[in-house]
């Protein structure tokens, strides 16, 4: 496939359509091009769909490969996805999502499981919270401290201890947190729109699949 | 082994006993401590208090099996509140998993409180595409939907007749555990529309939402907490309510744990001094 088929028409899509969806967002324009660009949008919802069904296909091309060659210890899995991958479509396909058997089955499995696995995990991060809250240094001791300040602060019981835990708790969530959340948002906000910039210039190719060190040359 | 290196080393076996035991406990004898309510659960309750009664309001029901038992005690208690209010809601999902959820709590307590499906709400299920999704919701519901979950098109329901785009909708709030869906209902309503935006979210995702309150998110309801503060509120005491004593319980205990477990470390810092 030439170059220009490859890199340069898909990269000037990208920028005709990235700068005139960014035109629309940001000034006001008549209806008829906003339309345009509300359509443009949508495109993109029906792309993920696609994308969504293509990563089905290649879930299950890995699976089935694995349960030709009954990879020891890892078939069976594959065979469960694989038979999921089927059976809650064809469910939909033959008495829709929103019959009783497909919500009998979705609450047997998915909900029920769903719930108790994470159910578990509480006592899991419960166990592991303790294991790694130690104030071996001044930082761990930060850490610590902050952390049971916010527990205090979430729990009835820091105020029936002491009037002084949920205001320290609100004071950490409400101050410290947020600056530096802020900091780390507006940077990384910075970040994207460099990067969003490079990509509507074709200096940034890897959603066309091309790596950094791939010229423009041939 | 002395005692306080055995409280450094507690078997996880011994833990886990000790949180079952006392998230059971108050289940049969509740303890009742008093909550306090925080500013951004307020700041939730206020936005809807101030909206005019029969305000529509979009709710992204994002909720999976993970989370539901965290986040549907406050999400119930707001969609009473607004149903009170006599708003009308928009239920959609950006996660797959929600519509199931919306058929099991937010109908439930719109059937309780005799509203009627298609003129008081209408549930239209799943969208794809996470931000673009909500983008094209906002510009036109009907791009993204053309029925509501149960098949019926969008033309034929009273309340998707009148309702076609941001312009008609008056309050955005998200329920659920996506972080970017989270920032993305800020970026794609809030910022452009200057529409209101709620979120009820999981403890976890807290700290990532508090840098926008109380301007791009006017309320929060944070966790098991925030829902039990919302149903104090809305004075509909729930299972939120009585969870806040198993929680106060467990935590408390994990403080104690936590506190004996670091008796060693402590002996530690202050012998040989502080170090980085």
């Amino acid at each position: 496939m030439s170059n220009t088929i490859r890199r340069m028409i898909p990269t000037i899509i990208t920028f005709l359509i990235g700068m005139f969806t960014i035109f629309v967002y940001y000034i006001e324009v008549p209806s008829s091009i906003s339309d345009g660009s509300s359509t443009i949008i949508s495109w993109g919802t029906i792309i993920v769909a696609l994308a969504t069904g293509y990563g089905t296909i290649i879930l299950l091309r890995n699976h089935v490969r694995k349960i030709q060659t009954r990879q020891p210890g890892e078939w069976i899995y594959s065979l469960t996805i694989a038979v999921t991958i089927f059976v809650f479509p064809l469910l939909y396909f033959i008495a829709g999502d929103t019959s009783s058997i497909y919500k009998l089955i979705y609450d047997l499995t998915i909900s029920n499981i769903g719930l108790a696995v994470y159910a578990i995990v509480f006592f899991s991060l419960a166990t592991s919270s303790y294991k790694a809250f130690r104030a071996r240094n001044v930082n761990s001791t930060i850490l610590l401290l902050a952390g049971l300040f916010v527990m205090l602060q979430i729990a009835p019981i820091g105020a029936a201890i002491w009037g002084g835990f949920p205001i320290l708790g609100n004071w950490i969530l409400n101050v410290p947190t947020p600056g530096a959340f802020r900091g780390i948002n507006i940077a990384a906000a910075f970040g994207l729109i460099a990067i969003g910039f490079r990509t509507l210039l074709g200096y940034d190719r890897g959603h066309l699949g091309i790596s950094e060190g791939e010229g423009m040359e041939d | 082994m002395n005692i306080t290196e055995r409280l450094d080393k507690l078997p996880t076996w011994f833990l886990n006993l000790v949180f079952l035991i006392l998230l059971v406990i108050p289940m049969f004898q509740p303890i009742g401590l008093p909550i306090q309510i925080n500013e951004m659960t307020r700041g939730a309750y206020r936005t809807i208090e101030e909206l005019p009664e029969g305000s529509v309001a979009i709710i992204d029901y994002s909720v999976g099996p993970a989370n539901i038992l965290d986040l549907a005690s406050g999400a119930d208690a707001m969609i009473y509140h607004m149903f009170k209010r006599n708003f009308k809601l928009i239920f959609i999902s950006s996660a797959a998993d929600g519509p199931m959820f919306v058929e099991k709590y937010p109908v439930n307590v719109a059937e309780k409180l005799g509203k009627v499906y298609g003129i008081d709400y209408v549930h239209l299920g799943y969208f794809a595409g996470a931000e673009m999704g909500i983008a094209a919701v906002m510009n036109d519901i009907g791009t993204e939907y053309e029925n509501d979950y149960h098949g019926t098109s969008l033309n034929e329901i009273s309340l998707t007749q009148e309702v076609k785009n941001h312009e008609q909708i008056n309050l955005a709030i998200y329920i659920g555990g996506g972080a970017d869906t989270m920032i993305s209902w800020i970026r794609q309503v809030n910022t452009p529309y200057n529409i209101p935006v709620v979120q009820v979210v999981g403890g976890t995702m807290i700290a990532q939402v508090t840098p926008y309150f109380p301007t791009q998110v006017s309320g929060i309801l944070a966790s098991l907490q925030g829902s039990a503060e919302y149903e104090l509120l809305v004075k509909r005491p729930g299972k939120a309510i009585g969870g806040m004593d198993s929680l106060s319980l467990v935590y408390g205990a994990f403080i104690l744990f936590v506190l004996l477990g670091n008796i060693n470390q402590i002996k530690a810092l202050l012998s040989k001094g502080v170090r980085k």
